[in-house]
Protein backbone atom coordinates (compact mmCIF):
# COMPACT_ATOMS: atom_id res chain seq x y z
CA UNK A 1 0.00 0.00 0.00
CA UNK A 2 1.47 3.30 -0.58
CA UNK A 3 0.03 6.46 0.72
CA UNK A 4 0.19 9.42 -1.99
CA UNK A 5 0.00 13.18 -0.29
CA UNK A 6 -1.72 15.62 -2.55
CA UNK A 7 0.11 19.04 -1.78
CA UNK A 8 -1.63 22.11 -0.53
CA UNK A 9 -1.49 23.99 -4.12
CA UNK A 10 -3.08 20.81 -6.55
CA UNK A 11 -3.15 23.48 -9.03
CA UNK A 12 -2.25 22.84 -13.24
CA UNK A 13 -0.31 25.84 -13.71
CA UNK A 14 2.28 28.32 -12.94
CA UNK A 15 5.08 27.25 -10.57
CA UNK A 16 2.67 24.66 -8.77
CA UNK A 17 2.15 22.34 -12.37
CA UNK A 18 5.04 20.20 -11.43
CA UNK A 19 4.46 18.83 -8.34
CA UNK A 20 0.63 18.16 -9.20
CA UNK A 21 1.70 16.03 -11.86
CA UNK A 22 3.90 14.42 -10.36
CA UNK A 23 1.73 13.43 -7.12
CA UNK A 24 -1.22 12.38 -10.42
CA UNK A 25 1.75 10.22 -11.54
CA UNK A 26 2.25 8.56 -8.36
CA UNK A 27 -1.40 6.85 -8.94
CA UNK A 28 -0.34 4.67 -11.94
CA UNK A 29 3.07 3.55 -11.14
CA UNK A 30 3.97 0.16 -12.30
CA UNK A 31 3.70 -3.07 -9.66
CA UNK A 32 1.93 -1.02 -7.02
CA UNK A 33 -2.18 -1.53 -7.05
CA UNK A 34 -3.33 -0.47 -3.85
CA UNK A 35 -2.83 3.56 -2.87
CA UNK A 36 -4.10 5.46 0.04
CA UNK A 37 -4.84 9.02 -1.08
CA UNK A 38 -4.53 11.58 1.63
CA UNK A 39 -6.05 15.17 0.76
CA UNK A 40 -5.87 16.58 3.95
CA UNK A 41 -3.36 19.00 2.88
CA UNK A 42 -5.09 20.38 -0.12
CA UNK A 43 -6.40 24.25 0.71
CA UNK A 44 -6.52 25.30 -3.42
CA UNK A 45 -7.17 23.71 -6.18
CA UNK A 46 -9.79 24.31 -9.22
CA UNK A 47 -12.51 22.35 -10.74
CA UNK A 48 -10.67 22.08 -13.38
CA UNK A 49 -7.69 20.12 -11.85
CA UNK A 50 -10.06 18.19 -9.25
CA UNK A 51 -11.66 16.45 -12.94
CA UNK A 52 -8.23 15.99 -14.09
CA UNK A 53 -7.97 14.23 -10.24
CA UNK A 54 -11.07 12.04 -11.28
CA UNK A 55 -9.65 11.14 -14.78
CA UNK A 56 -6.94 10.10 -12.99
CA UNK A 57 -8.23 7.85 -10.48
CA UNK A 58 -10.67 6.63 -13.74
CA UNK A 59 -7.31 5.11 -15.19
CA UNK A 60 -6.12 3.81 -11.80
CA UNK A 61 -9.40 2.02 -11.39
CA UNK A 62 -9.36 0.60 -14.99
CA UNK A 63 -6.13 -0.73 -14.63
CA UNK A 64 -7.16 -2.78 -11.40
CA UNK A 65 -5.86 -0.74 -8.77
CA UNK A 66 -7.58 0.04 -5.34
CA UNK A 67 -7.97 3.39 -3.91
CA UNK A 68 -8.50 4.71 -0.06
CA UNK A 69 -8.85 7.54 1.37
CA UNK A 70 -6.97 8.92 3.96
CA UNK A 71 -6.97 11.90 6.36
CA UNK A 72 -9.53 14.54 6.62
CA UNK A 73 -10.69 17.64 3.88
CA UNK A 74 -9.36 20.89 4.60
CA UNK A 75 -12.00 23.15 6.16
CA UNK A 76 -13.87 25.68 3.84
CA UNK A 77 -16.18 25.86 1.76
CA UNK A 78 -15.95 24.92 -1.91
CA UNK A 79 -13.28 22.84 -2.12
CA UNK A 80 -14.42 20.56 0.75
CA UNK A 81 -18.08 20.46 -0.95
CA UNK A 82 -16.57 19.27 -4.01
CA UNK A 83 -14.14 16.63 -2.65
CA UNK A 84 -16.68 15.28 -0.27
CA UNK A 85 -19.12 14.53 -2.85
CA UNK A 86 -17.17 12.99 -5.04
CA UNK A 87 -14.70 11.02 -2.26
CA UNK A 88 -16.98 10.00 0.07
CA UNK A 89 -15.59 6.93 1.96
CA UNK A 90 -17.15 3.99 3.61
CA UNK A 91 -16.29 2.28 6.57
CA UNK A 92 -13.77 0.66 5.05
CA UNK A 93 -12.38 3.78 3.78
CA UNK A 94 -12.24 2.73 0.10
CA UNK A 95 -13.51 5.57 -1.90
CA UNK A 96 -17.43 5.46 -2.51
CA UNK A 97 -16.60 6.27 -6.43
CA UNK A 98 -19.15 4.87 -9.03
CA UNK A 99 -17.97 6.11 -12.10
CA UNK A 100 -22.13 6.87 -12.85
CA UNK A 101 -22.43 9.33 -9.76
CA UNK A 102 -19.99 11.86 -11.21
CA UNK A 103 -22.20 14.15 -12.37
CA UNK A 104 -20.20 17.30 -12.30
CA UNK A 105 -18.46 16.85 -15.95
CA UNK A 106 -18.95 15.98 -19.06
CA UNK A 107 -17.87 12.74 -20.40
CA UNK A 108 -17.77 10.14 -22.46
CA UNK A 109 -16.11 7.22 -24.54
CA UNK A 110 -16.92 8.53 -27.70
CA UNK A 111 -17.65 11.59 -29.64
CA UNK A 112 -20.88 12.38 -28.91
CA UNK A 113 -22.48 15.41 -31.84
CA UNK A 114 -25.50 15.93 -29.84
CA UNK A 115 -23.11 16.32 -26.48
CA UNK A 116 -20.80 18.93 -28.39
CA UNK A 117 -24.07 20.66 -29.66
CA UNK A 118 -24.97 21.09 -26.43
CA UNK A 119 -21.88 22.33 -24.76
CA UNK A 120 -21.73 24.82 -27.58
CA UNK A 121 -25.20 25.88 -26.90
CA UNK A 122 -24.55 27.02 -23.40
CA UNK A 123 -22.31 30.11 -24.39
CA UNK A 124 -26.17 31.58 -24.42
CA UNK A 125 -24.96 31.91 -20.27
CA UNK A 126 -22.93 34.83 -21.34
CA UNK A 127 -24.67 36.38 -23.42
CA UNK A 128 -23.88 34.67 -26.70
CA UNK A 129 -27.39 34.19 -28.47
CA UNK A 130 -25.68 32.75 -31.96
CA UNK A 131 -24.77 29.72 -32.96
CA UNK A 132 -21.60 29.69 -32.40
CA UNK A 133 -20.14 27.18 -35.22
CA UNK A 134 -16.21 27.34 -35.00
CA UNK A 135 -16.54 26.49 -31.17
CA UNK A 136 -18.56 23.27 -32.44
CA UNK A 137 -15.66 22.28 -34.91
CA UNK A 138 -13.21 22.92 -32.22
CA UNK A 139 -14.55 20.42 -29.87
CA UNK A 140 -15.07 18.06 -32.72
CA UNK A 141 -11.55 18.33 -33.44
CA UNK A 142 -10.60 18.14 -29.80
CA UNK A 143 -12.60 15.17 -28.85
CA UNK A 144 -12.29 13.37 -31.86
CA UNK A 145 -8.36 13.25 -31.30
CA UNK A 146 -9.06 12.68 -27.57
CA UNK A 147 -10.98 9.51 -28.97
CA UNK A 148 -9.16 8.56 -31.73
CA UNK A 149 -5.70 8.44 -30.37
CA UNK A 150 -6.07 8.53 -26.78
CA UNK A 151 -8.47 6.71 -25.28
CA UNK A 152 -10.39 3.97 -27.43
CA UNK A 153 -8.31 1.51 -26.37
CA UNK A 154 -8.15 1.95 -22.84
CA UNK A 155 -11.63 2.28 -22.46
CA UNK A 156 -11.52 5.37 -20.44
CA UNK A 157 -13.68 8.95 -20.95
CA UNK A 158 -12.48 12.33 -21.88
CA UNK A 159 -13.58 14.51 -19.42
CA UNK A 160 -14.69 18.58 -19.86
CA UNK A 161 -15.30 21.09 -17.26
CA UNK A 162 -17.41 24.22 -17.82
CA UNK A 163 -16.55 27.19 -14.88
CA UNK A 164 -19.41 30.29 -15.82
CA UNK A 165 -18.04 33.41 -14.69
CA UNK A 166 -21.53 35.63 -15.24
CA UNK A 167 -19.88 38.80 -14.07
CA UNK A 168 -16.79 38.70 -16.58
CA UNK A 169 -19.14 36.93 -19.28
CA UNK A 170 -16.68 34.49 -19.53
CA UNK A 171 -16.74 30.42 -19.50
CA UNK A 172 -13.40 28.50 -18.86
CA UNK A 173 -13.25 25.47 -20.43
CA UNK A 174 -11.17 22.55 -18.95
CA UNK A 175 -10.75 19.12 -21.29
CA UNK A 176 -8.32 15.62 -20.42
CA UNK A 177 -7.53 12.54 -21.47
CA UNK A 178 -5.67 10.42 -20.10
CA UNK A 179 -4.18 8.76 -23.43
CA UNK A 180 -1.41 8.75 -24.48
CA UNK A 181 -0.14 12.23 -25.20
CA UNK A 182 0.65 13.93 -28.02
CA UNK A 183 4.15 13.07 -28.20
CA UNK A 184 3.71 9.57 -26.89
CA UNK A 185 1.30 8.74 -29.81
CA UNK A 186 3.69 10.13 -32.50
CA UNK A 187 6.68 8.54 -31.09
CA UNK A 188 4.82 5.13 -30.88
CA UNK A 189 3.92 5.46 -34.47
CA UNK A 190 7.29 5.94 -35.52
CA UNK A 191 8.30 9.88 -35.57
CA UNK A 192 10.28 10.84 -38.75
CA UNK A 193 13.85 10.80 -38.90
CA UNK A 194 14.42 14.11 -38.62
CA UNK A 195 12.59 14.30 -35.32
CA UNK A 196 14.62 11.51 -33.64
CA UNK A 197 16.52 14.28 -31.36
CA UNK A 198 13.49 16.90 -30.98
CA UNK A 199 12.26 17.81 -27.69
CA UNK A 200 8.82 17.03 -26.70
CA UNK A 201 7.89 20.69 -27.66
CA UNK A 202 8.96 20.68 -30.99
CA UNK A 203 7.13 17.67 -31.68
CA UNK A 204 3.73 18.95 -30.59
CA UNK A 205 4.10 22.96 -31.97
CA UNK A 206 5.21 21.05 -35.64
CA UNK A 207 1.67 18.56 -34.80
CA UNK A 208 -0.62 22.21 -34.57
CA UNK A 209 1.65 23.94 -37.10
CA UNK A 210 0.29 20.89 -39.75
CA UNK A 211 4.30 20.43 -40.56
CA UNK A 212 4.34 16.93 -38.77
CA UNK A 213 1.01 15.66 -39.80
CA UNK A 214 -0.36 12.46 -38.27
CA UNK A 215 0.61 9.75 -35.69
CA UNK A 216 -1.36 7.13 -37.87
CA UNK A 217 1.01 7.54 -40.62
CA UNK A 218 -2.06 7.77 -43.14
CA UNK A 219 -1.25 10.93 -45.54
CA UNK A 220 -4.94 11.62 -45.85
CA UNK A 221 -4.78 12.29 -41.69
CA UNK A 222 -3.32 14.91 -39.34
CA UNK A 223 -5.45 18.55 -40.33
CA UNK A 224 -7.47 18.40 -36.76
CA UNK A 225 -4.83 19.96 -34.57
CA UNK A 226 -3.87 22.51 -37.82
CA UNK A 227 -7.68 22.82 -37.63
CA UNK A 228 -7.56 23.78 -34.05
CA UNK A 229 -4.52 25.90 -34.35
CA UNK A 230 -6.03 28.27 -37.07
CA UNK A 231 -9.10 29.11 -34.97
CA UNK A 232 -6.68 29.87 -31.75
CA UNK A 233 -4.41 32.52 -34.47
CA UNK A 234 -7.80 33.93 -35.55
CA UNK A 235 -8.33 34.53 -31.34
CA UNK A 236 -12.05 32.78 -31.19
CA UNK A 237 -10.74 31.18 -28.51
CA UNK A 238 -8.29 32.84 -25.97
CA UNK A 239 -6.13 31.82 -22.96
CA UNK A 240 -5.27 28.76 -24.14
CA UNK A 241 -3.26 26.08 -22.08
CA UNK A 242 -1.73 22.97 -23.34
CA UNK A 243 -0.14 20.00 -21.41
CA UNK A 244 0.96 16.68 -22.63
CA UNK A 245 3.69 14.24 -21.79
CA UNK A 246 6.59 16.84 -20.80
CA UNK A 247 5.63 19.96 -21.99
CA UNK A 248 3.43 23.04 -21.41
CA UNK A 249 2.14 25.61 -23.89
CA UNK A 250 0.85 28.47 -23.17
CA UNK A 251 -0.57 30.52 -26.18
CA UNK A 252 0.16 34.30 -25.47
CA UNK A 253 0.34 37.79 -27.54
CA UNK A 254 0.17 35.28 -31.24
CA UNK A 255 3.12 32.64 -29.95
CA UNK A 256 3.31 29.49 -27.36
CA UNK A 257 5.05 30.19 -24.47
CA UNK A 258 6.89 26.95 -23.75
CA UNK A 259 7.88 25.45 -20.23
CA UNK A 260 9.39 21.74 -19.58
CA UNK A 261 7.23 19.42 -17.47
CA UNK A 262 7.64 16.11 -15.56
CA UNK A 263 5.82 13.97 -17.78
CA UNK A 264 2.06 14.29 -18.09
CA UNK A 265 0.79 10.74 -19.79
CA UNK A 266 -2.26 12.47 -21.54
CA UNK A 267 -3.50 15.75 -22.83
CA UNK A 268 -4.92 18.69 -21.56
CA UNK A 269 -6.48 21.90 -22.48
CA UNK A 270 -7.72 25.07 -20.94
CA UNK A 271 -9.41 27.84 -22.58
CA UNK A 272 -11.46 30.88 -22.15
CA UNK A 273 -14.80 32.28 -24.19
CA UNK A 274 -16.37 35.10 -24.15
CA UNK A 275 -18.31 37.18 -26.12
CA UNK A 276 -15.12 39.19 -27.45
CA UNK A 277 -14.11 35.61 -29.50
CA UNK A 278 -17.68 35.21 -30.42
CA UNK A 279 -17.62 39.17 -32.23
CA UNK A 280 -14.02 38.27 -33.65
CA UNK A 281 -15.54 35.44 -35.94
CA UNK A 282 -18.56 37.49 -36.60
CA UNK A 283 -16.16 40.15 -37.96
CA UNK A 284 -14.37 38.10 -40.38
CA UNK A 285 -17.15 36.18 -41.43
CA UNK B 1 -33.57 21.56 -62.13
CA UNK B 2 -31.87 19.49 -59.51
CA UNK B 3 -32.68 15.50 -59.67
CA UNK B 4 -29.57 15.10 -57.31
CA UNK B 5 -29.60 16.54 -54.18
CA UNK B 6 -28.42 15.79 -50.06
CA UNK B 7 -29.46 18.76 -47.69
CA UNK B 8 -26.88 16.96 -45.06
CA UNK B 9 -28.47 18.43 -41.95
CA UNK B 10 -31.91 16.55 -43.13
CA UNK B 11 -30.58 13.71 -45.10
CA UNK B 12 -28.24 12.76 -42.24
CA UNK B 13 -28.32 14.64 -39.26
CA UNK B 14 -27.74 18.40 -38.21
CA UNK B 15 -25.14 17.06 -35.90
CA UNK B 16 -22.04 15.57 -36.91
CA UNK B 17 -19.53 13.27 -35.83
CA UNK B 18 -16.19 12.05 -36.54
CA UNK B 19 -13.93 10.17 -38.80
CA UNK B 20 -15.13 6.60 -38.47
CA UNK B 21 -18.36 4.82 -37.06
CA UNK B 22 -16.02 3.21 -34.29
CA UNK B 23 -16.03 6.65 -32.93
CA UNK B 24 -19.22 7.36 -32.51
CA UNK B 25 -22.52 8.49 -34.19
CA UNK B 26 -23.21 10.21 -37.39
CA UNK B 27 -19.41 9.92 -38.48
CA UNK B 28 -17.91 10.55 -41.94
CA UNK B 29 -17.77 7.11 -42.67
CA UNK B 30 -21.48 6.59 -42.11
CA UNK B 31 -22.30 9.47 -44.25
CA UNK B 32 -20.41 8.32 -47.07
CA UNK B 33 -21.79 4.65 -46.90
CA UNK B 34 -24.96 5.30 -46.19
CA UNK B 35 -25.96 8.52 -48.12
CA UNK B 36 -23.28 10.12 -50.32
CA UNK B 37 -21.66 7.22 -52.00
CA UNK B 38 -24.60 6.19 -53.66
CA UNK B 39 -26.33 9.40 -54.04
CA UNK B 40 -22.84 10.63 -56.28
CA UNK B 41 -22.48 7.18 -58.33
CA UNK B 42 -26.24 7.47 -58.92
CA UNK B 43 -25.62 11.10 -60.47
CA UNK B 44 -22.85 10.36 -62.00
CA UNK B 45 -25.03 7.45 -64.25
CA UNK B 46 -28.13 10.15 -65.05
CA UNK B 47 -25.14 12.25 -66.16
CA UNK B 48 -25.76 15.19 -63.81
CA UNK B 49 -24.34 16.98 -61.13
CA UNK B 50 -25.01 16.13 -57.04
CA UNK B 51 -25.91 19.28 -54.83
CA UNK B 52 -24.52 19.22 -51.34
CA UNK B 53 -26.46 21.40 -49.00
CA UNK B 54 -24.26 22.34 -46.17
CA UNK B 55 -26.52 24.48 -43.63
CA UNK B 56 -28.33 23.56 -41.37
CA UNK B 57 -25.94 21.51 -39.72
CA UNK B 58 -23.79 23.10 -36.11
CA UNK B 59 -20.49 22.22 -37.68
CA UNK B 60 -18.50 20.09 -39.69
CA UNK B 61 -15.22 18.51 -38.06
CA UNK B 62 -11.59 17.98 -40.63
CA UNK B 63 -12.22 14.26 -40.00
CA UNK B 64 -15.73 14.35 -40.84
CA UNK B 65 -15.15 16.04 -43.83
CA UNK B 66 -11.68 13.71 -44.74
CA UNK B 67 -13.44 10.44 -44.37
CA UNK B 68 -16.83 11.22 -46.48
CA UNK B 69 -16.06 13.86 -49.42
CA UNK B 70 -12.21 12.63 -48.77
CA UNK B 71 -13.34 9.42 -49.24
CA UNK B 72 -15.37 10.00 -52.68
CA UNK B 73 -12.46 11.80 -53.99
CA UNK B 74 -10.26 8.93 -53.60
CA UNK B 75 -12.39 6.76 -54.90
CA UNK B 76 -13.23 8.38 -58.31
CA UNK B 77 -11.01 11.28 -58.48
CA UNK B 78 -11.37 14.21 -60.74
CA UNK B 79 -14.82 13.59 -61.68
CA UNK B 80 -16.23 14.27 -57.96
CA UNK B 81 -14.52 18.22 -58.55
CA UNK B 82 -16.54 18.39 -61.60
CA UNK B 83 -19.69 16.44 -60.44
CA UNK B 84 -20.49 18.27 -57.21
CA UNK B 85 -21.94 21.93 -56.25
CA UNK B 86 -21.84 22.85 -53.03
CA UNK B 87 -24.73 25.64 -51.44
CA UNK B 88 -24.26 27.27 -47.87
CA UNK B 89 -24.85 30.64 -46.84
CA UNK B 90 -22.96 29.77 -43.56
CA UNK B 91 -20.08 27.39 -44.51
CA UNK B 92 -18.11 29.25 -47.19
CA UNK B 93 -14.98 28.28 -44.95
CA UNK B 94 -16.01 24.21 -45.43
CA UNK B 95 -16.25 24.49 -49.51
CA UNK B 96 -13.07 26.24 -49.36
CA UNK B 97 -11.27 23.20 -47.24
CA UNK B 98 -12.69 20.98 -49.38
CA UNK B 99 -11.97 22.02 -52.41
CA UNK B 100 -8.33 23.60 -51.55
CA UNK B 101 -7.14 21.28 -48.78
CA UNK B 102 -8.94 17.56 -49.19
CA UNK B 103 -9.53 17.60 -52.36
CA UNK B 104 -5.84 18.95 -53.55
CA UNK B 105 -4.60 15.35 -53.12
CA UNK B 106 -5.16 12.10 -52.63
Amino acid sequence: MKTIVFPENFLLENEYISEAIETLSMMISHNIDSYELDFSKVKNLRRGDLMVLVAQIEKSVKRGNQLKRVGNFQDGGKIKLMMSHLFSVKHDKTIHWQINDVNEFERAENLIPEVIAKIVKDLWKIGIREYFYPFNTFLTELIGNAVEHGIKDKEINWWLDREVNRTDKTIKFTFVDMGKGIVESHKKAGLPLKYLFSSDSKVVLDSFSGQLRSSTKLPNRGRGLPQLMEMIEKGWVSDLVIITNSVSLQYKDDNFAVTDIPNFRGTYYSWNINSNNFQKWKTLK
Amino acid sequence: MENFKIAIATDFNDALGGRSKSLGPYSGEAFYEEVLKNKFEEAIIAGEKLHIYLDGTKGYGSSFLDQSFGELFRKHGDKVKNNIEFHTRLFDWIVDYIKTDIWARK
